[in-house]
């Protein structure tokens, strides 16, 4: 029966040809094999965004007056509407912390030299569009926090040279964060992302297909019987597998026993609460923010940070551009340490930005 | 030369003169010698600057009598030019009176201002008092000050509302003066300790009343039997209105019994509790009513009904604090509660009509509601159990299935 319907399907599709790529297609296994599959989770909990999304489109109604109630219903009145809201809540922080413990894997294993240049650009594209994920849904149950916090966050855009103003009006649809914001950060959330993503997530997994995994480093001076490989289906994909049941057991039991709140329904006239803070992955910069003097050398200290932290993004982007000379070199070892340095700042910087 | 000097003089003169009237259009000069004078003749015109007739223009002559235009002593308290002195305790009132019971002159300060307020005054206990001749009574500036009168909105006025009840207790709270009269010393503390005095003398909130309110300020006297319902209903009114339709209203004026006060007391009304309708030790009911006649069974029953609904609501509170506290959304919930404490208000204010059927109609809404609640909260608490237990099924059947997964993995990467 299996046989006759692979059959069937190969005489239409030729699909023998993708079979025997999955079963000739081979993944390394050498040491820190562990940190190949965070893209795999990465990926993962993206489709359980998909999902847990469109689920949550059913019932969400993205206006000033019915956004925060909608969600309200969805946790109160519709089956599981409470698990699949939580879900999708955990899945987005989960699913950023994974792409950026996937991405400081590939630094640190220096998996985005040649040819895999453009397989790092567009992952570090998709991190930079999850961040604009998690902004944008951050808003849409229309609670007091969110409110606020999108507030200061488009209030930093707002700072960013000769067209900070104009997207800061563009995305708020007036001078201030309103009502008509909402269905702004909705069509964003809802639409233009999940496009750009899924395009950019697409060429980001074809190369990854066509360049397949990037060998440990040290591998190439190891004699070829040394090199040890597992096919990349069954085993790669069966291990890939397990890995995202036991996330998804993780995912379950912080959805049940930690409920993500709703908080207090957003009152535009209502003073800023204390303690407003963005989402944790934001909280670097806004802390960064916080310290820099308000002038530095007749400059803006709040605009200065923010260009620097620009021109530091660039530069994260064009790494394997400029990462070129072999290992050992001053080049290399000052791009090591720099990603030290940045790994180091981002956590240290988190965790004062949430205690404080 | 010397026509010219003095026309020069006289041009100066009425320059001064011009300057002087834009800031006091009126001539006083009382005020200039008496604030060279001693305290006892320079502070009356000290406050007599602030004074809001001051301030709109009126003299020392305007009850004094006497000529304000000169600075010769004997030409200024010429009795040929009406000077009087000190008005005489009982002339105050019609002296007042000259002014403000004249609607032609009161309508250019405020055209909306009363005119009846001596009227009134002859009418007040401390009027009649004053008619018989007994001067240790209060009149006008007994309540206003005399020099320093300010409206009774400026905060400083002694008939500011905040201020009325020590301004009142001067006099109603000095036993020597109050023996003459047979009256209580102790009203301020009483009304200090009521909602009412809580409301004013703590909250400065004066939409609550302080003396003035229930018993007049110009014509001020207790309310009789059949008043005191009129007083509290000015602004209890649904009370009022429940209250004067019973059969109790009507057995109240025919014992002579002042209405509200009965139950709620005079000056000392305080917060009223669900206790106070019972006929155990505390309650009011047993005043009058004895086991077995009707008025002590309805007592029973509207306590019950409203002692069952006040527990019923706290027992739903305390289920949803507890499916609140764990993580489980129950908003609605808590509107359904709100509105069962809107129920029982009305219940409260149900049992003005003394008919125990009435109070548990109006009630039984509430108990419909907080039943409703209870079963919700209760609803959430299994289903907050069942979320864990479901939590486990499926973490036990994703682990099993990993465990299986492992095995095979490993299986396959052996052979």
């Amino acid at each position: 029966m299996w046989k006759r319907l692979r059959l069937w399907i190969d005489q239409r599709f030729e699909t023998e040809f993708f079979i025997e790529f999955l079963k000739k297609k081979k993944v390394p296994y050498g040491k820190g094999w562990y940190w190949y599959y965070f893209g795999g989770i990465t990926l993962f909990l993206f489709l359980v965004q998909v999902l847990s999304g469109i689920l949550l489109l059913l019932y969400y109604k993205a206006s000033a007056d019915s956004a925060y109630e909608s969600i309200r219903f969805i946790m109160s009145q519709v089956k599981f509407g409470w698990l699949v809201r939580s879900i999708h809540s955990w899945a987005a922080n989960l699913m950023i912390l994974a792409a950026f413990i996937h991405m400081f894997s590939v630094f640190f294993l220096k998996a985005y030299r040649k040819p895999r240049e453009m397989t790092w650009v567009t992952g570090a594209v998709l991190l930079l569009l999850g961040m604009g994920f998690g902004f944008s849904g951050y808003l849409l149950p229309w609670n007091e926090l969110s409110y606020f916090a999108t507030k200061v966050g488009t209030d930093i855009i707002g700072v960013i040279p000769l067209v900070g103003k104009g997207i800061m009006t563009l995305l708020r649809g007036s001078e201030e964060v309103t009502g008509a914001t909402l269905p702004r950060f909705y069509g964003i959330h809802v639409a233009v992302l999940p496009l750009v993503f899924t395009l950019i997530l697409a060429i980001h997994l074809v190369f990854v297909q066509i360049q397949g995994m990037s060998e440990p480093r040290g591998w190439d001076t190891l004699p070829e019987e040394k090199k040890v490989y597992i096919p990349f289906f069954p085993n790669f994909i069966l291990r890939d597998l397990l890995l995202w049941l036991i996330v998804f057991n993780i995912l379950a039991v912080l959805a049940v026993i930690f409920p993500w709140e709703l908080g207090q329904k957003a009152d535009l006239f209502a003073p800023a609460p204390a303690g407003i803070k963005p989402e944790w992955y934001f909280i670097f910069m806004f802390q960064t923010l916080k310290y820099i003097p308000p002038t530095i050398l007749f400059i803006d200290g709040e605009l200065l940070g923010i260009i620097t932290f620009g021109i530091g993004g660039l530069f994260w982007l064009l790494i394997p551009f400029l990462d070129t000379t072999a290992e050992g070199t001053t080049r290399a070892r000052l791009i090591k340490y720099g990603g030290i340095f940045i790994l180091a700042f981002i956590v240290i910087m988190t965790i004062v930005g949430w205690l404080l | 030369m010397k026509q010219m000097i003095i026309l020069v003089f006289l041009q100066f003169g009425i320059f001064l003169l011009g300057v002087m009237a834009q800031d006091n259009p009126t001539i006083n000069h009382c005020l200039d010698c008496h604030l060279d004078l001693d305290e006892k003749f320079a502070d009356p015109a000290e406050l007599f600057s602030q004074d809001i007739h001051f301030q709109v223009g009126y003299t020392c002559a305007d009850c004094h009598g006497g000529d304000p235009t000169t600075d010769d002593y004997d030409e200024a308290k010429n009795e040929d030019m009406g000077y009087i002195g000190i008005p005489e305790q009982t002339d105050i009132p019609e002296l007042c009176g000259n002014c403000h019971s004249d609607p032609s002159t009161m309508i250019q300060f405020n055209p909306n201002i009363p005119v009846d307020q001596t009227a009134k005054y002859w009418t007040s206990q401390h009027g009649e008092s004053l008619k018989k001749g007994n001067t240790q009574v209060a009149t006008c500036t007994s309540c206003h000050g005399v020099h320093g009168i300010l409206s009774h909105s400026d905060s400083r006025s002694r008939v500011y509302p905040g201020n009325v009840a020590a301004m009142c207790t001067e006099c109603h709270g000095y036993k020597p003066l109050m023996d003459q009269f047979d009256l209580p010393i102790d009203v301020y503390d009483d009304y200090a300790e009521s909602v009412h005095g809580k409301a004013v003398l703590e909250r400065g909130d004066f939409s609550a009343p302080t003396c003035n309110d229930c018993h007049g300020n110009h014509g001020a006297k207790p309310p009789d039997v059949v008043s005191v319902k009129m007083v509290c209903g000015k602004c209890h009114v649904n009370n009022f209105d429940l209250f004067r339709r019973t059969k109790m209203s009507q057995v109240f004026e025919m014992r002579d019994l002042h209405a509200c006060e009965v139950c709620h007391n005079n000056h000392r009304v305080l917060h009223p509790t669900d206790d106070k309708v019972s006929v155990e030790e505390g309650g009011v009911c047993i005043k009058c009513h004895r086991p077995g006649d009707e008025g002590y069974t309805q007592s029973q029953s509207i306590q019950s009904t409203l002692v069952g609904l006040k527990q019923a609501i706290l027992q739903s509170q305390h289920v949803i604090a507890d499916a609140e506290n764990k993580g489980m959304d129950v908003t609605d919930v808590l509107f359904d509660i709100q509105s069962a404490i809107d129920v029982l208000i009305r219940s409260r204010t149900m049992i003005h009509t003394f008919d125990a059927k009435e109070v548990e109609n109006t009630a039984e809404p509430g108990m419909n509601l907080t039943s409703d609640a209870l079963r919700k909260g209760q609803e959430a608490i299994v289903e907050y159990k069942n979320r864990r237990i479901w939590l486990g099924i499926s973490m036990f059947f994703i682990t099993f299935l990993s465990v299986i997964l492992y095995v095979y993995i490993r299986k396959i990467e052996s052979d």
